[in-house]
């Protein structure tokens, strides 16, 4: 089965999101706060982390930077997606120098888009 | 949120302030070099000027005031090739070249001097100009001849001198040619070598020199091109100001600032005319803070709609009782209207300058929307002639300034209809889309009071109002914006018919 940590902080996209994950079949994670995120990260294992940029206390970027300290660049791009409402030219710039998927909210096509999350992904686990 | 003219003036005080740094800088350095001259110097001078001499010493001294004058008396880097040759001791050569390469730059300089009279100026590829500096760089005795391969770059005929000089900005190599195959006399290699120290402070000299013109000259242009009316005072007399006659009982002052911290310059900048630039400096404004507005509430309200937007449909999907499955497909729905509204007034005040290609029905459905709170109790009907509703016509537009003047002239019309006393029933505001020619008419037509014959001359006047509360800048501005689009606005009473028609025609896409 597989894990997955949804950083979310807009409540309603937060708990739709984990009812429909978890109807597929995948166990979720959920927090609002970046910072309590990154312990997160750094002390539990996930298959898949799911991340928005404008979180409360500190940015999606901020998360994936501190998760350096346990992923290396592959592993991130395999692991975090971000998703936000922000999409200028210099938030896609930033996400693809990190090598990770962004997908824009409101999402176009939510069926498509959880069978994205759902997708490969798995860094930490080397087979 | 910055006003753009303060930004603006802002960047120039800043280039200024700049400058006048650099300007002193180049006063600076401008100054001639003191060579010290003693007296016994000064008396043999005198006495040899036009004699030749072998005496060692009193060679040295006079190719020391030859130096002397050389450093003093050039200023153009163009003349140093010829300047070069007429050193006594370098007599015998009779080219000499000069390739100048600014640090960072695609191409160098060539200039070029062969006696008695023919100068040149060419731009050579730095990847030649790198090859030679190299070569000249690693050579110990600098002595080279023609089969080192630069004929196609340099006339050089025989043996040569060169020499690199590597300053901050630029790389210089000079070099001196004789058609011979002889090879230059040991006291001429020394000499030239010796030539570098002298040369390198001279090159510094004129080389930023013609930097720093250029730099006083573009601010120069920018100064005197700007829209507004600029004084720059020293202890309050001016030395700079873009504009012929320095007084106009129209222009308004609009502010002052010190350009040095002494207070003793400073630039003083006006309005020409105070009505057209406060009329824009109000639009613009009003447009740049509405599109930063929409920008702020698209994306702060797109998050908790598509929150709703999920949640509900997930909910509908569950098995609840039909009227609640009902209600929560209609908040689904409803939220992802919601959503497209905000999108589609955002895209209207997208960017200000950008030119799209719109579909005008659409356009004109959206611009409706926007005026809904305004225009109650009005019926609106758009009137297609010359097309059915619901074909594709585009035009190439600014839908920003496009959205500002149908949105003004709508509300302008439904002001019109509420002046007149009590609720009529058949208020009514018809924008008629007239495809003709290729192009495409939009007509504003109500019938509500029109316009009295002695204001129809005004009303395009800035400031000009009838209404209590109205800044009488809205048709002003709209006449503004559809001169940026290369078009006018056009009125008309509808006699003998009520009510009155503004219009505006613009090509198709």
């Amino acid at each position: 089965m597989k894990r997955i940590l949804l950083i979310e902080d807009e409540p309603l996209i937060q708990k739709s999101l984990k009812r429909l994950l978890e109807k597929k079949g995948a166990e979720v994670v959920v927090e609002s706060r970046g910072k309590d995120a990154i312990q997160l990260i750094l002390t539990q294992n996930f298959d898949r982390i799911i991340c928005d940029l404008m979180l409360q206390d500190i940015s999606g970027f901020d998360v994936i930077e501190d998760s350096k300290a346990r992923f290396n660049v592959q592993e991130i791009s395999n692991l975090f997606i971000i998703i936000t409402a922000y999409s200028s030219p210099h938030v896609i710039e930033k996400a693809t120098q990190y090598g990770c998927l962004l997908i824009k909210k409101p999402f176009e096509n939510i069926d498509e888009v959880l069978n994205v999350f759902l997708s490969k992904g798995s860094s930490h686990d080397p087979t | 949120m910055e006003d753009q003219s303060i930004a603006r003036i802002k960047e120039i005080k800043k280039q200024l302030s700049s400058t006048q740094d650099e300007l002193g800088k180049k006063a600076l350095s401008l100054k001639p070099l003191r060579f010290s001259k003693s007296n016994i110097e000064k008396k043999m001078l005198a006495g040899l000027k036009n004699r030749p001499t072998h005496n060692i010493l009193l060679k040295k001294i006079l190719l020391k005031e030859e130096l002397r004058r050389l450093l003093v008396s050039s200023s153009e880097v163009r003349d140093l090739p010829k300047e070069i040759l007429n050193l006594s001791s370098l007599s015998t050569f009779e080219c000499c070249h000069l390739l100048v390469h600014e640090k960072g730059k695609p191409v160098g300089q060539n200039y070029f001097f062969h006696k008695p009279n023919f100068e040149e100026t060419k731009s050579i590829s730095i990847q030649s100009f790198n090859s030679l500096y190299n070569l000249v760089k690693k050579s110990k005795n600098k002595n080279f001849n023609q089969s080192i391969s630069l004929k196609d770059d340099l006339e050089v005929v025989g043996n040569f001198l060169a020499k690199d000089i590597d300053l901050k900005n630029y790389s210089v190599i000079y070099l001196v040619s004789r058609n011979s195959f002889l090879l230059p006399s040991q006291e001429e290699q020394e000499y030239f070598q010796g030539l570098s120290s002298q040369l390198q402070p001279l090159l510094m000299r004129i080389l930023d020199k013609d930097k720093m013109d250029l730099q006083a000259e573009v601010l120069k242009q920018s100064l005197l091109s700007f829209p507004e009316k600029i004084i720059i005072k020293k202890n309050s007399a001016i030395v700079f100001s873009n504009q012929s006659q320095t007084t106009s009982s129209e222009s308004s002052h609009l502010m002052m600032f010190p350009l040095d911290e002494y207070n003793d310059t400073v630039m003083e900048l006006s309005n020409f005319n105070k009505e057209s630039i406060s009329t824009e400096l109000y639009h613009s404004q009003r447009v740049s803070l509405l599109g930063e507005l929409l920008n702020t509430l698209q994306h702060e309200l797109s998050n908790p709609l598509f929150g709703l937007n999920l949640t509900s449909s997930i909910l509908s999907n569950d098995r609840v009782d039909t009227e609640t499955s009902e209600l929560l497909r209609e908040i689904s729905h409803n939220a992802h209207r919601s959503q497209t509204i905000i999108k589609n007034f955002s895209n209207l005040y997208n960017d200000q300058q950008e030119l799209k290609k719109i579909s005008i029905y659409q356009f004109i459905e959206e611009v409706i929307t926007l005026t809904k709170s305004e225009t109650k109790e009005i019926q609106k009907n758009i009137e297609c002639i010359g097309f059915v509703a619901h074909q594709e016509i585009e035009i190439q537009t600014n839908p920003t300034c496009l959205t500002q003047i149908i949105f003004n002239l709508i509300i302008n019309s439904a002001q019109a209809l509420k002046s007149l006393p009590g609720r009529r029933p058949g208020d009514t505001i018809k924008i008629k889309l007239i495809l003709l020619n290729k192009s495409l008419t939009i007509a504003i037509e109500d019938n509500g009071p029109g316009v009295k014959p002695e204001f129809i001359s005004a009303i395009f006047d800035p400031f000009f109002t009838t209404k209590e509360s109205g800044t009488g800048l809205g048709l002003s501005i709209c006449q503004n914006l559809a001169r940026q689009l290369g078009s006018k606005i056009d009125f008309q009473n509808n006699s003998p018919f009520p009510g009155a028609t503004f219009s505006i025609n613009l090509p198709l896409a």
